[in-house]
């Protein structure tokens, strides 16, 4: 990425992105591409938001929120030629799940090694395992056709959306029945109901349900879990589906490259620039204030900023209409996750007795019995963390050896529940920040009996952590929850699902539109496409 | 078609089938397993002292039912202000059909939820018409969808737009979402929230902040009405004497199995004949008890067997020495015993891991003024409905778990209704076992199946969401049909339909 300046060049643009998070950058490279005159405006040294890496811990480099890479849309990579840009994907091939006194169940990208791992459990889990895989590929073909595309609206009239949604309905038809009953349960069930109807042993079950809960304030038992899971059957990597996978260098490489691929097209990035309002007159975006009281104008402002953030803290009092300030604030965000990015002296030794490392190269997932991720949902429920962790590891220099010193290591642990809510209220996660982290550490002992041995240095964060770090508003690293009832066309508010917002000229791209939060860029382009064609840029 | 008719069932909706079948022309023979009724029934629990059955809320009852059987000629008569006492630790709400009584009820412990209740109504009232159309309507197949089908989702969603835009997407937002959330949208007072929700989460394995319990509510709130005056009892009876005055042979036998398009064969070991079949049993029983198994194949036995009906709440009968004085002069005969919804939460919390709570949340059902034959003289009844307690108990229901339940219950009675512990004079716990074996519900489960979004959209499975099953001659018309269980007599009425034809 060319050196980003700390001042606009201009006073006046096509176009101003506020926030450099990844799908800021991917729609102003889009806006670029299209010779617009752009500016991005970010508040942080570096640019990605949540997507980023630093050196927290001298010689080491942390992905330091978000982790691993799945859903980044194709066709976004190969339109911006992010490759060229430096983006560079390790694929990750195992799931390893360590259990107490075991040797746990690892699943490798070899289906005859995975078939023999879930033997070991359940002869009848490991002979409906492809089978299953195989129907979850199939729904999420379908579920592909919503998220690489604006938001349908079903209370439209114009025979273009009616169109839309009668594609919609045909694809769905073109599905056999089972398939679209699948479909029906999927997007209602519970992680664990849906599971059980087709398999019965632990640890692959909660290793399973694990990935329907992350990021969400829900638990596996949760109606709306269910749908959470075909996340996993999305992965995406050249084409190949389920595939998942490290950025080089860590997640912040696949941010650079956007921002690389922006610059490319004369997008001008700045960084350590806050902005404390948007300019709006008679209803009309017309630019920005920055905090040093600069104003900046444009014709269009684009802000990839969470809802919340967007239009209660940017927008001056009285310029929206009661009640959409009131949907935007029952919009939930419940941050209900943390992350401890550990710095390690060598490769701490996981029980269970297995040679080498490769079963490590991939996510580690630590939930045993679905008992234990219920019981680590019920604590956080009630306003606290919980003391047995839901826990999604990686080690990315096993992969990728330029992230730690030679022999040396980082090991990442997504962790959930940390409600960004306490008890004792949100502002008092400082004082709870060591105990959660203690937590951490307990629970990683239990299957890492030397961590504590091989600790060099540690970074805790909890969802007010997240919120404080990158304006995330509590937290929420999705820029609010993936419920129903805040997904298309309700995403972030009935109405407003088009990336527009009721103010003239200002438009949204973050992952608090449709199709939502992960890595995948799709918030950014498809805003972006929108603009372009409705000429509004 | 005027072949005879055996309906199997004498619930509620069996008895309904059998009135509109009777009343469409057909000879109709009913069986019923036990007292007519089903979970609206009495039993005798202690000496002297009865039952009024599991199921008593009628508000849901349909009126197009009662208009088309004629029920009220049949004695069925509506309280114009029942409704239900919430008793939470320091204040009351009486929450009755009079929305101005209700106002005025809540305003004692908060100004601004009585008029938030006003606009709650107003709102309720705005999208009733739609919604209620699609509830009284036989379900569309959403997994196979015919012509018929289209057409009429489309109508439907057409019925839904013409409330405008912005309605019609406040409908679409509210129905997944979790009960918790949209009251407290509505209402700042812990135990009106509570009161209100705590019919939408129970019997569905679901807890306040589960998403789609939302949809329970909405269902009930807009189809909701008077109750019947003698509540579930007296519903039972006026469609038994509907159903004998247009005909309806009812014979107390039990069916051991079932052979479809041919007839049944009872437990006394009689053979009856008949081509048609209309049962109001669960699904489960029907498919997986009474069908002969090789009858099903692989993929349909799957998903009855995958259709999820885990019982979770167990009755305590309490025979009183005398009938239950509130101190505030409501004429509610229903006690909802709540805090918040995060107490109902947490008292959902330990039957994931096999347990009861340590605080269940409680309803008391009182029946004796209106059925004073429940108990002897000067004596009466009352009913308390406990969530959650699981089926499955962890060490499973013993003599040890039934008595420390029973104990606990009493003693949460106490402290909301000092009065009642020492009017006591005998008990008998119904946990969810008890149930399935008394009332003949698979998993104690008293809504034949739980009310979860999946279940009610495609309920039971796609091959039986219309009534008809995959066996000609065969149909279901119980609670697990649409739109589900209770005292609605709904399925009844839209099976029968699909039977006419």
């Amino acid at each position: 990425m060319n050196p980003t300046a700390s001042k606009p060049t201009k006073s006046s643009y096509d176009a101003i992105v506020i926030g450099g998070g990844h799908n800021g950058l991917v729609c102003a490279a889009y806006l670029g591409r299209a010779g617009k005159k752009v500016l991005v405006v970010e508040k942080r040294p570096v640019v990605g938001g949540a997507a980023v890496s630093e050196e927290v811990v001298p010689g080491f480099t942390f992905s330091v929120f978000s982790y691993v890479v799945s859903l980044f849309r194709p066709h976004i990579i190969r339109e911006l030629d992010l490759p060229r840009h430096g983006m560079q994907i390790l694929p990750m091939e195992t799931t390893y799940n360590p259990v107490p006194d075991d040797r746990g169940l690892v699943r490798w990208g070899d289906a005859a090694r995975t078939r023999r791992e879930i033997e070991r459990f359940s002869p009848n889990d490991a002979s409906i395992y492809p089978e299953f895989g195989l129907a979850m590929s199939r729904l999420s073909r379908f579920t592909k056709n919503i998220i690489d595309t604006t938001a349908p609206e079903p209370a439209s009239l114009h025979p273009k959306e009616l169109i839309k949604l009668l594609k919609l309905a045909k694809q769905f038809k073109d599905f056999d029945g089972d398939m679209r009953y699948l479909n029906l349960k999927l997007m209602t069930m519970s992680a664990v109901d849906f599971l059980e109807e087709w398999f019965e042993s632990e640890p692959l079950l909660p290793a399973m349900a694990g990935s329907g809960i992350i990021g969400t304030f829900m638990g596996v038992r949760s109606p709306g879990t269910a749908y959470v899971l075909l996340h996993h059957y999305m992965g995406e990597i050249d084409g190949a589906y389920r595939a998942w996978g490290f950025a080089k260098g860590g997640t912040g490489q696949i941010s650079l490259a956007c921002a690389r691929a922006a610059q490319s097209f004369g997008v001008e990035i700045v960084t350590d620039v806050g902005v404390s309002s948007i300019d709006i007159a008679n209803g009309r975006a017309r630019g920005i204030v920055l905090d040093n009281g600069d104003q900046v104008s444009a014709k269009t402002v684009i802000s990839s900023l969470d809802p919340n953030r967007t239009f209660l803290k940017l927008i001056p009092e009285g310029q929206l209409d009661s009640d959409f300030t009131a949907s935007i604030r029952r919009y939930k965000n419940r941050g209900s996750s943390g992350k401890v990015n550990l710095a390690l002296d060598r490769l701490p030794t996981f029980a269970g007795g297995r040679e080498g490392d490769h079963h490590l190269r991939g996510d580690v997932t630590y939930a045993p019995t679905i008992d234990y991720i219920e019981k680590a949902y019920d604590e956080a429920k009630y306003g606290q963390f919980s003391r047995n962790p839901f826990l999604n590891i990686v080690i990315p220099s096993l992969n990728d050896p330029s992230v730690a010193p030679p022999g040396k290591h980082v090991l990442s642990a997504f962790v959930q529940y940390a409600p960004y809510n306490i008890r004792e209220g949100a502002e008092n996660w400082p004082q709870q920040r060591d105990a959660f982290g203690e937590a951490v550490i307990d629970t990683i002992e239990e299957f890492c009996p030397d961590i504590r041995d091989c600790l060099i240095d540690k970074q805790v964060i909890s969802p007010w952590d997240i919120e404080r770090m990158i304006g995330l508003t509590e937290g929420n690293i999705f820029q609010g929850e993936l419920s129903l009832e805040q997904l298309a066309f309700l995403r972030p508010v009935a109405g407003w699902s088009r990336y527009q917002t009721p103010i003239d000229q200002l438009w949204m791209c973050g992952s608090g539109t449709h199709p939502g939060g992960g890595v995948m860029g799709a918030p950014g382009e498809l805003s972006a496409k929108t603009m372009l064609s409705k000429k509004a840029v | 078609m005027n072949s005879p008719v055996l309906v199997l069932g004498g619930d509620s909706n069996g008895l309904t089938a059998a009135c509109y079948l009777a009343k469409a022309g057909r000879s109709v023979t009913l069986l019923t397993h036990g007292p007519l009724g089903g979970l609206a029934s009495r039993h005798e629990f202690h000496p002297g002292y009865q039952s009024p059955g599991v199921l008593g809320e009628t508000s849901g009852l349909r009126r197009s039912v009662v208009s088309d059987l004629q029920l009220e000629q049949h004695g069925l008569r509506f309280a114009d202000n029942a409704g239900v006492l919430a008793i939470g630790p320091d204040s009351t709400i009486a929450i009755t059909n009079s929305r101005d009584a209700t106002t005025e009820s809540i305003r004692g412990v908060s100004a601004r939820d009585a008029d938030r209740y006003r606009e709650y109504f107003q709102f309720l009232d705005s999208v009733r018409a739609p919604l209620t159309q699609f509830l009284n309507s036989p379900p569309p197949d959403l997994v196979d969808p015919s012509f018929t089908d289209i057409r009429g989702l489309l109508m439907r969603g057409f019925q839904l737009r013409r409330l405008g835009k912005a309605l019609m997407l406040e409908v679409l937002r509210l129905a997944p979402m979790a009960v918790y959330d949209w009251m407290d949208e509505w209402f700042e007072n812990d135990l009106l929230k509570a009161a209100l929700a705590l019919p939408a989460v129970t019997e569905s394995y679901t807890a306040p902040w589960s998403a789609g319990t939302n949809a329970n509510l909405l269902a009930q709130q807009v189809t909701g009405g008077n109750d019947v005056v003698g509540d579930g009892l007296a519903l039972t009876d006026a469609l038994v004497q509907a159903a004998r005055s247009l005909g309806v042979d009812i014979r107390e036998q039990t069916v051991a199995s079932i052979d479809p398009g041919r007839g049944v064969e009872t437990t006394d070991g009689e053979s009856i004949s008949a081509t048609t079949i209309v049962t109001s049993l669960d699904p489960k029983t029907v498919f997986l008890r009474l069908l002969r198994p090789e009858l099903l194949d692989h993929g349909f036995e799957q998903r009855i067997t995958n259709y999820r009906a885990r019982g979770l709440r167990s009755q305590l009968l309490l025979a009183i020495d005398r009938p239950l004085k509130l101190r505030d002069e409501t004429p509610a005969n229903r006690l909802r015993l709540v805090s918040s919804l995060a107490s109902v939460e947490r008292s959902f919390d330990p039957i994931k891991y096999g347990r009861f709570s340590d605080e269940p949340s409680l309803e008391v059902y009182l029946p004796s003024a209106d059925h004073p034959e429940l108990a002897p003289d000067g004596h009466a009844v009352a009913a308390v409905t406990i969530h959650y307690t699981p089926y499955d108990l962890a060490g499973g229901w013993t003599e040890r778990s039934r008595e420390e339940l029973t104990r606990l219950v009493i003693q949460q009675l106490g402290e909301r209704l000092p009065d009642l512990a020492d009017t006591i004079v005998g008990h008998e716990l119904l946990a969810p076992p008890d149930i399935e074996t008394r009332y003949g519900v698979t998993g104690g489960h008293v809504f034949h199946g739980e009310h979860s979004l999946d279940q009610l959209l495609v309920r039971p499975t796609p091959e039986c969401c219309q009534y008809t099953t995959p066996f000609p001659g065969l149909v279901l018309c119980g609670g697990g049909t649409f739109p589900g269980g209770g005292l609605t007599c709904a399925p009844g009425a839209l099976a029968s339909r699909v039977v006419a034809k």
